[in-house]
């Protein structure tokens, strides 16, 4: 049997002499996710942290040199932990023009079926979810989003497809993801962004950051 | 800078022919000056500066190697004929190789010193035969 | 500049890394055996991050169409220089035009072509190392192809007298002698620090894990290697949240066999982390040919502290040597 790693107490483990990962304790929720993103700018600025990158009621720190006393710095983060006040920046308002169906959102239709709606309501429901960046992550530029309208949930695909296009919007169970590059996925893909996601010339390179909000348009629906 | 580099510093200084050498890193300034020529370890192992010598000797310190650390066996075989400049063996300085060279064209004959054992500048590490030409 | 005459797609254009651009999503990318660019760019007198070729498929041949001091580190590839042998683990000059070959490794599994001044292929994000998935960086953001020219940096130093000098290799003057068992021939041993969900194993599978010649897979590359071996089992079954990997985590997914990620991994991963490969150690599994064992072996913190500054101290020494020995060769009186 599946349980969710609700933690009591926050947990620190090292990764390595690499990084070290500080978890949250409790049920996910956007309120952790906020005052995991104030811990990751504090430690950030610490001497010896080449970076914190914060990821799901997480964030893991690399170091420029490894800590002489991993303790220390553990027992530091811990204390900023507590002192950590939820995130209150009004994250940004993301509109993202997408064309859902045919080619772009090979999975439209499958998802449809699952949801026992006609595709044209589930590309309403997507658009209109007010959908939260939780975090970014996993390849360049990929964004984890919250918020998704239950109604369109569907568990990922048992086999993978391939190749994902750059921009792919997706829902992988109660998530819902805007891949960033072309790659590999196990998630429901039911359309493409046309705007880029991700650009290695830009800076910052992703579109989005944590704590942005993304409104998505059907720029296009193919049926 | 450990004493081991130091002295192999010093073994090169004498090979160049430089009697002085000023070095500095970020941390350490060092200058060596050699003093009147140092003899070499015994009397018979001088390198001979007028004939082409019939011997080829380690031009500085360190850990002598026939072979290669990932060869089994030597770059040549003792009756091997070499043109000048071959790599014949190697000497290992700290985490350095250095290659020994055959000094002119010719043929190298036993190798007369032991593998993995130290050896200084001018030691006799393979007998040769040159064969004239030098580099 | 460079031409790459003949390689599979599987070489590419890397430094040292990307950092830090993991909370964009961007893995770190960057060579598989550090040691070996570092050594690379000591012997050369190259700054530490220049960027090399690291080459996975074989036979590889390389014109070299301009004169340029290089250095061939990582696996022993019988290397010939215009059909001359090249040592292992060597720096030498190239002539205009001259060839170098590669045939497939005798020992370890990649190689690294430095040359002097480092290959110049433009900077994103901080590094010159390739980024598959993201496909930029490197040269096009893509595997080197037959056909393909790569530009050398502007290079002061760096002047190499035939027939140049080497390095002894890493794996002479690293030998794993903290393994706690007899080393078997065809198998690497790498030392782990346990991670965050090492007790959520049964006891018996965390003894396993350390007493396992864990096979690599065919499905290993520069992402990961796949382990197979008898399945680890869970105590507890959990559902991570996913967060942020490194290179060296050792996930153990629903299937039980451990996955170790390395450097093009995912820049975030949900599956439990029973240890990670030490950085020090890294480089032992970059040379680790697919189908040979790996061993794992437990080790402390501040032993993989002290693993790490004894190879900075390593090539710290190596560079010094290198410089002194490349100046008076160029000095025209060769040692």
């Amino acid at each position: 049997m599946l349980v969710d790693n609700h933690l009591t107490r926050p947990n620190v483990s090292m990764l390595g002499t690499s990084a070290m990962l500080f978890e949250a304790p409790g049920a996910f929720s956007l309120a952790t996710q906020r005052r995991i993103w104030t811990l990751a700018r504090m430690v950030s600025a610490w001497p010896g942290v080449q970076e914190a990158a914060p990821c799901m009621t997480n964030v893991m720190l690399t170091f420029v040199t490894p800590p002489e006393e991993p303790e220390r710095l553990e027992d530091a983060l811990l204390a900023a932990w507590e002192a950590a006040e939820p995130d209150q920046t009004e994250g940004r308002v993301v509109d993202v023009p997408v064309i859902y169906g045919g080619e772009y959102g090979p999975d439209l239709l499958d998802l449809a079926a699952h949801a026992e709606l006609p595709p044209e309501e589930v590309v309403r429901l997507h658009a209109e979810s007010r959908l939260i960046v939780f975090a970014i992550g996993s390849h360049p530029g990929n964004a984890y989003l919250g918020g998704l309208d239950p109604r369109i949930a569907m568990p990922r695909r048992k086999i993978p497809r391939l190749r994902l296009e750059a921009g792919s919007t997706s829902i992988g169970g109660l998530q819902a993801g805007l891949g960033g590059t072309p790659g590999p996925s196990g998630w429901n893909c039911i359309g493409r962004a046309s705007i880029p996601v991700f650009d290695a010339q830009r800076d910052p390179p992703a579109l989005l950051a944590p704590g942005d909000t993304v409104r998505f348009h059907a720029e296009r629906v193919i049926l | 800078m450990t004493a081991e580099e130091i002295g192999q510093i010093t073994a090169w200084l004498k090979a160049a022919g430089l009697d002085s050498l000023e070095l500095a890193s970020p941390r350490a300034k060092l200058r060596l000056r050699l003093g009147a020529p140092a003899p070499a370890e015994t009397g018979n192992l001088a390198p001979q500066p007028s004939a082409a010598p019939a011997s080829i000797d380690a031009r500085a310190t360190g850990l002598f190697l026939p072979a290669h650390p990932w060869r089994a066996t030597p770059p040549v075989q003792p009756g091997q004929r070499v043109q000048a400049g071959e790599i014949v063996g190697f000497l290992r300085i700290g985490p350095l190789l250095q290659p020994v060279t055959a000094t002119s064209d010719g043929i190298v004959g036993r190798c007369l010193a032991a593998p993995g054992k130290l050896v200084g500048f001018g030691t006799k590490l393979f007998e040769f035969s040159p064969e004239g030409r030098t580099p | 500049m460079i031409e790459i005459l003949d390689t599979a797609p599987l070489s590419s254009v890397q430094d040292l890394g990307r950092a830090p651009y993991l909370r964009y999503g961007v893995s770190c990318s960057g060579v598989m055996d550090q040691l070996a660019l570092r050594t690379g760019n000591a012997l050369l007198g190259n700054a530490e991050n220049l960027a090399c070729i690291e080459i996975q498929a074989f036979p590889c041949r390389i014109r070299f169409r301009t004169a340029r001091a290089f250095a061939l580190t990582g696996a022993d590839c019988a290397a010939t220089l215009d059909g001359l042998p090249l040592p292992p683990w060597w720096a030498a000059p190239a002539r205009e035009g001259a060839e170098l070959t590669l045939s497939a490794p005798r020992r370890g599994s990649r190689a690294y072509l430095t040359v002097a001044g480092g290959i110049d292929v433009p900077s994103v994000l901080g590094s010159r190392s390739t980024q598959f998935r993201g496909s930029f960086g490197g040269h096009e953001g893509r595997w080197l192809q037959s056909g393909d020219l790569l530009p050398a940096g502007a290079t002061a130093d760096a002047t190499v007298m035939a027939p140049g000098f080497g390095a002894e290799p890493p794996e002479t003057a690293f030998p794993a002698d903290w393994a706690h068992f007899d080393l078997q021939p065809n198998t690497t041993s790498v030392r782990v620090l346990p991670a965050g969900e090492y007790g959520l194993f049964t006891e018996e599978s965390q003894r396993r894990f350390w007493d396992t010649a864990w096979k690599i897979t065919g499905q290993s590359n520069r992402a990961g290697f796949r382990l197979a071996g008898q399945p680890l089992e869970f105590a507890q079954r959990i559902e991570m949240r996913s967060h942020g990997i490194v290179p060296g985590v050792v996930q153990v997914p629903p299937s039980g066999e451990p996955i170790i990620q390395l450097s093009d991994a995912h820049t975030a991963g949900g599956y439990p982390k029973i240890g990670t490969v030490i950085e020090a150690d890294l480089w032992r599994l970059a040379q680790a040919p697919l189908g040979s064992r790996l061993r794992f072996v437990p080790v402390t913190y501040r032993a993989a502290l002290d693993a790490l500054r004894q190879g900075d101290a390593w090539i710290a020494a190596l560079r010094r040597l290198a410089e002194q020995y490349r100046s008076l060769c160029s000095s025209g009186r060769a040692p």
